[in-house]
């Protein structure tokens, strides 16, 4: 009797062990942000150290993943179910999971200030069927970046940006008597719905809404109602044709930042990232920025293309992976992530740009759009991309644009 | 050890040879024939990368090959393998040839040949992209340096797209014929060329009359391997022009791709898979006739 009570002594003994050990082990979660390596070790580790000082019972260990195999990485993570705990990456392919079950629902977590803290723009871009999937944590509107000293070579008041499509095209006018240079640099590319994204950006300012109709669930410039829009928005993309460089059908959105930072072209139409080309030359304000112009609609609207985290429904600690997440998107780590290029996410991070083009652009903010996001975004993308290269090659009118656009979107959303 | 009675015995040898196939076998199922079982199946319902099979979707996926846009990308491939094929054996061959005679350095122009072939396609293609740029290449640079043209060309826009990929792909594939021809030219008995020369035959007529029949089974059997290769390109027009501008040079196999990943319909992309898996085996089988009879020519 006493050995058997001193073997049941022995085994709580070592139970009780087990579980205190147990108990303090710290929970691991992975987390992934997509994009290039060096540059976020610098961004996230101070953080996640940090954090891990904050939160002694969490680990964060931080997986390296760049963006030319991105999405086939995810599709295979999520196939098996081995998606990391928290992982950034584009509302397209997440909105796709979610259809799928894949993607944890993160409406429960949001808290109230966090909510508040948000442009509503980003807030809605994580939004999909009426429930939040991602946090935005990364984004950038649609911005007009130029030359100063070119303008003023022109004639034009450097100060004084055009502000409609009217002064655009009459800047580029203006722009094209220089010799050497062509008033702006386009892109033809179809790659990453980085045409549609101007696209989009500009139909805003000329229809003075949303390119998206998150009730309908669709666009709004492939149907009836934003057809007038839509048209008038892609002939000025083709009038813009003429003033730009030569061969714009093979240029990428990179390829025009250099155009811009060379002086080979005088204007381009870009998002924050271009801010990281050219750094010195905005701090002396030889290159500057400026609101997108505005259309019919009077208003310098743009679309908001983003991207944000999330936490898959395979999660084994949904809990821990979001206390990492809302520590992420805490102001000043916020700021230290937006070094990555971005545009501000929340309004306590647009407040502390007081000057400089970080205003201008925080300022873009007021008037802005969640970019159209749903299953099929990346599907409905391509079908812009390749239409918009017709378009800008003078391949079809405006008005064949649109119609190819609307049926193309049509087959694919049946 | 007990003795093994007569019938055991019988039946060892018989099963001994499948015991040795066996570990060929299973890895001929794990990598052919369940992939193969998955391309078929994929290809008859909804399907998509993550979640596989869905549902069963009456052949709704088949349509696709009656729709424009995949018959244009099988027009585009019909004139990307034709021409990259016509090209990798009308070069292959001269340069074959070329390097078949006792010229200074040959070894090393052999060495040298070889070069596009044993570099990964991937990489090949993200350098020609910076070769050929519209406003940075090394290409136009060096044309406009020469004074051979005034304004850059864009060799990847609309209507150049096609014929830069293709010799892009010219480029790739001709060291592999080179290889193939040389080894050939070697089985061309010498004396034969003499007693020509001796008989006042000229180039022309040697290389048709003498060296082509000797090379033929070799060189139509590269041909359709090269044609194999070439219907199943991928990554190098990927890297260049990912099927532009305005669908171009909208490979099938790029279209499978575009089908699987971009649109996440991988039932269509597995019934175009079908497509070229058919082709590929009409291919295979002319192959194995050269093979077996030496060529049919």
């Amino acid at each position: 009797m006493k050995k058997l009570f001193a073997l049941l002594l022995a085994l709580a003994m070592v139970f009780t062990l087990a579980g205190t050990a147990l108990a303090d082990d710290p929970v691991t979660i992975t987390l992934v942000r997509t994009g290039t390596p060096e540059v976020l070790h610098d961004i996230f580790e101070p953080m996640i150290e940090a954090f891990e000082a904050e939160h002694p019972n969490i680990k964060v260990e931080l997986q390296d993943l760049g963006w030319s195999d991105a999405t086939q990485s995810l599709q295979t993570w999520a196939s098996s179910d081995t998606l990391p705990d928290v992982m950034y990456h584009l509302p397209g392919t997440i909105f796709n999971l979610a259809t799928m079950d894949k993607i944890l629902d993160l409406t429960p977590y949001m808290d109230d200030e966090l909510k508040e803290d948000m442009f509503p723009s980003m807030l809605e871009a994580g939004q999909f069927e009426g429930k939040q999937y991602m946090a935005i944590c990364n984004a950038t509107s649609l911005m007009l970046w130029y030359n100063a000293d070119l303008f003023e070579q022109a004639g034009l008041d450097p100060d004084s940006p055009p502000t409609t499509w009217a002064e655009m095209l009459e800047a580029c006018e203006a722009l094209s008597k220089l010799d050497g240079i062509k008033p702006l640099g386009l892109y033809a590319s179809p790659a990453g719905g980085e045409t549609s994204f101007v696209f989009e950006s500009l139909f805003t300012t000329e229809y003075g809404g949303s390119a998206w109709d998150p009730e309908a669930g669709g666009y709004v410039y492939d149907t009836e109602e934003g057809k007038e829009a839509a048209v008038n928005t892609l002939q000025f993309l083709q009038d813009l044709t003429a003033y730009a460089q030569d061969n714009y059908v093979e240029y990428g959105r990179f390829d025009c930042r250099t155009l811009l930072t060379n002086g080979d072209v005088a204007m381009v139409l870009d998002g924050i990232n271009m801010a990281n080309q050219m750094p010195d030359q905005l701090a002396d304000g030889s290159m500057r920025c400026a609101l997108l112009p505005a259309g019919a609609s009077g208003i310098q609207s743009t679309a908001i293309n983003c991207g944000g985290w999330y936490i898959p429904t395979n999660c084994e600690h949904p809990d821990e992976a979001w206390e990492f997440l809302r520590y992420t998107m805490q102001t000043e780590n916020q700021l230290a992530h937006a070094k990555y290029g971005s545009v501000p996410i929340l309004k306590s991070e647009a407040a502390t740009y007081t000057d400089g083009y970080m205003a201008t652009v925080a300022a873009s903010l007021e008037n802005s759009y969640a970019e159209g996001i749903c299953a099929d975004t990346d599907a409905l993308w391509e079908v812009n991309g390749e239409q918009l290269q017709l378009l800008m090659m003078g391949e079809q009118t405006a008005e064949e644009t649109w119609e190819a656009i609307s049926e193309g979107h049509a087959d694919i959303l049946g | 050890m007990p003795k093994r009675t007569l019938r055991q015995r019988h039946a060892l040898r018989y099963a001994e040879p499948y015991i040795y196939l066996a570990p060929t076998i299973g890895l001929f199922v794990f990598i052919l024939l369940i992939p193969l079982y998955n391309l078929f199946k994929y290809s008859l319902g909804d399907s998509n990368i993550v979640q596989g099979f869905k549902e069963w979707n009456n052949f709704d996926n088949f349509k696709y090959l009656a729709n424009g846009r995949f018959l244009d990308s099988l027009k585009v491939t019909g004139i990307y393998v034709l021409f990259g094929v016509l090209g990798v054996v009308f070069f292959g061959t001269i340069v074959a040839l070329a390097l078949d005679k006792p010229i200074p350095g040959r070894g090393l122009f052999r060495c040298l040949v070889i070069i596009p072939w044993v570099v990964p396609q991937a990489l090949a293609a993200t350098m020609w992209r910076w070769v050929l740029n519209a406003q940075f290449g090394f290409l136009n640079q060096a044309l406009m340096a020469l004074g051979l043209i005034e304004e850059n060309i864009g060799f990847l826009s609309k209507d150049t797209a096609l014929a830069t990929v293709i010799v892009v792909r010219i480029w790739q594939g001709t060291p592999f014929m080179i290889m193939s021809l040389l080894s050939a030219l070697q089985t061309v008995p010498e004396d034969i060329h003499e007693a020509a020369s001796l008989d006042g035959v000229n180039g022309l007529q040697r290389f048709f009359y003498i060296t082509l029949p000797f090379i033929r089974p070799v060189l139509l059997t590269t041909t359709v391997i090269v044609t194999a290769w070439t219907v199943q390109i991928f990554d190098s027009v990927y890297i260049l022009t990912s099927g532009g501008p305005a669908r171009a040079t909208q490979l099938v196999a790029l279209e499978i791709y575009s089908k699987a990943f971009t649109q996440n319909d991988l039932g269509t992309a597995c019934a175009i898979a079908l497509v070229v898996l058919a082709i590929i085996m009409v291919l295979s089988v002319i192959k194995s006739k050269f093979d077996e009879e030496g060529g049919l020519l």
